[in-house]
């Protein structure tokens, strides 16, 4: 082959290497500007849980619902419907196995484990990137003060569109966490 | 090392051993050979130097600055790889040393991967690493063809495995993970034109191994319902394995630099001893799913043995020894499978199949005064004989005693070959 076809090939490579990060940060982009947003109580995760270097874990309040359908198997995929209590968090409004296609918001998650109808799920968005010299003492600031009665206080923004989501920020005290932990 | 040649030639001369001519085309012949091959040493540096510079940024930015805003951070994540692309265009466009190709490709592969985690981490994405190790592999692939680089071939090689196991270890996970077959079937055409270039290269040795074990460790992720017929599909692999290592192409390499055939004989021996217990042909029973993905795959892989088979056949006759013994085992496997004749009669035929494959193995080493190989042969036999006090009640003194009896065995059978060769060297 020419030298001029292999660069050619390489060129459209180089395009389709440049598309994909291009396109994952358009569309996440888009939930961002086009998404609804919901806040999602957080709630204190299991300590023994190794921290994991330059993020933090986060858990929701908003991890199980009850049902009698005995088809919800392990590590299946649901969506979640939502809605918005008085204080603006986020609650479910019903749960499916198939996407939505009235429109609503929802989420997806994946089944952890269905015991006897009690049916408990992951979200998706559980990890909260930060600066690798402020990951540790935001996790340790994360689960203290999940810890005291403040469950109010701890939150993450999470916009919705179209069963994504994109974490955009982790708040505590009506601050996000990268400025708490500075303090 | 060039100027220890010119200096040694220059002695020949003087002693009379060459004429001042053969000295000058054994000086040209190295020249020309060194004109040819690229610098081995410039492009090993060239690429650990890319890998260093490449693991390096990725250490840097993961380190995830918060004081940078997101369209920084953004640019940041994707400077290498378009600083990566210009680097390897102009390596192609001014058609430069494979050592900067190298180097250039490698950087890139790493870049790739780097701007599709950093993104991630920007929108504080949740971990789905089969997916941006296949979305990484797959965008670095037709770099294997387009700069040639072997690293990158490797490389992507292994994000691939890497990949498929990510997918088929994960417990609970009915997943199969396809794409392996793009990785490998992407691979093989510049594995085969490397083993028709440069057969005895290091680099083609480096392939000769990491392209079976990936296999071998690929194979695992696609067994899943009909796990009983995983014995079926891996010693198929492996006769597949032995009859590539038993090519005309091979004839020639170092039995060491030649992964298929040890990987293939290696393989075949152990599933072969596993498949002595009774215990095992138990459990794998009669009814074997055959509309499952893991007998096509066994079909798949026994229709290139069965081509391989038939290659060796039409080149050589067949002679009852070690080599066919191993190569056409999977046959045999096959008929006890799927002809209902009881779990006992299965045991049994595998146990004198294993012990002819051990006693031929050993007949070949006394032959060709090998060690190695008449170890390998004990050793067969030997575990095999070990295996067999799993199955009976026998007392403790009876056991002790084939241990020392193996054990004698080895040390008399060697000592007697050591001896005979001397005697011959002596002749």
């Amino acid at each position: 082959m020419k030298t001029i076809h292999i660069l050619i090939i390489f060129i459209i490579l180089a395009l389709v290497q440049l598309y994909v990060p291009y396109r994952m940060i358009k569309d996440h982009e888009d939930i961002l500007k086009y998404g609804t947003l919901y806040q999602f109580k957080t709630k204190p995760i299991d300590p023994n849980d190794p921290f994991r270097g330059k993020y933090i874990t986060l858990s929701y309040e908003m991890d199980s619902f009850n049902s009698n359908d005995t088809t919800y198997y392990n590590n299946n995929k649901v969506y979640i419907h939502l809605t918005k209590d008085d204080a603006g968090f986020a609650q479910i409004k019903g749960v499916s196995h198939q996407e939505p296609t009235e429109p609503i918001d929802y989420v997806e998650a994946f089944i952890d484990y269905n015991d006897n109808g009690y049916i408990r799920f992951e979200l998706p968005f559980n990890r909260y990137y930060m600066e690798e010299t402020k990951a540790l003492a935001a996790e340790q600031l994360y689960q203290q003060v999940n810890r005291q009665d403040s469950i109010e206080k701890v939150y993450a923004m999470v916009y919705v569109k179209e069963g994504k989501a994109v974490l955009s920020d982790v708040i505590i005290a009506g601050e996000s966490i990268k400025d708490y932990v500075t303090k | 090392m060039r100027s220890k040649l010119s200096n040694e030639l220059d002695t020949l001369i003087k002693e009379g051993v060459i004429s001042s001519q053969t000295a000058t085309d054994i000086r040209q012949y190295y020249a020309a050979k060194n004109e040819n091959s690229p610098n081995l040493l410039y492009t090993i540096f060239g690429i650990f130097g890319a890998i260093l510079i490449g693991a390096g940024i990725i250490l840097m930015i993961a380190h995830n600055w918060d004081a940078f805003s997101k369209v920084t951070k953004i640019i940041w994540a994707l400077s290498p790889l378009v600083l990566a692309q210009l680097l390897v265009g102009y390596t192609i466009l001014k058609e430069k040393s494979m050592a900067w190709k190298e180097s250039a490709s490698v950087l890139l592969f790493f870049a790739v991967g780097t701007a599709i985690s950093l993104i991630s981490q920007i929108y504080h994405l949740p971990e789905q690493l089969d997916s941006y190790l296949l979305t990484w592999g797959l965008l670095c692939l037709p770099l294997v063809y387009l700069t040639k680089s072997r690293a990158v071939a490797l490389l992507t090689l292994l994000t691939g495995t890497y990949y498929t196991i990510v997918i088929g270890w994960k417990l609970g996970e009915s997943k199969t993970p396809w794409m392996y077959l793009i990785f490998i079937g992407a691979i093989l055409p510049y594995y085969i034109n490397l083993v028709r270039t440069y057969i005895a290269s290091n680099t083609t040795t480096i392939f000769n191994w990491a392209i079976p074990i990936s296999c071998i460790i690929g194979l695992s992720c696609f067994i899943k319902k009909a796990d009983e017929l995983g014995f079926l599909m891996y010693i198929t692999l492996f006769a597949v394995f032995y009859g590539i290592g038993r090519l005309q192409i091979f004839a020639q390499s170092n039995t060491l630099r030649n992964g298929f055939l040890l990987l293939g004989s290696f393989g075949t021996i152990v599933v072969l001893l596993i498949l002595t217990f009774w215990e095992v042909w138990k459990d794998i029973g009669n009814g074997h799913q055959l509309g499952s993905q893991e007998f096509f795959i066994a079909l798949f892989l026994v229709i290139i043995a069965l081509i391989l088979s038939v290659q060796r056949l039409a080149n050589s006759k067949l002679k009852l020894n070690a080599t066919t013994l191993i190569q056409y085992s999977f046959l045999l496997i096959w008929m006890v499978f799927f002809i209902p004749l009881g779990y006992i009669f299965a045991t049994v035929i595998i146990n004198l199949l294993l012990l002819a494959i051990g006693i031929t193995i050993i007949k070949s080493g006394i032959a060709k005064m090998h060690f190695r190989i008449l170890n390998y042969g004990l050793l067969i036999t030997s575990v095999l004989i070990i295996s067999r006090f799993f199955d009976t009640t026998m007392s403790f003194e009876l056991r002790g005693a084939v241990f020392v009896v193996i054990g004698l065995s080895f040390f008399v059978s060697n000592y007697l070959m050591y001896k005979r060769q001397l005697k011959i060297s002596k002749k």
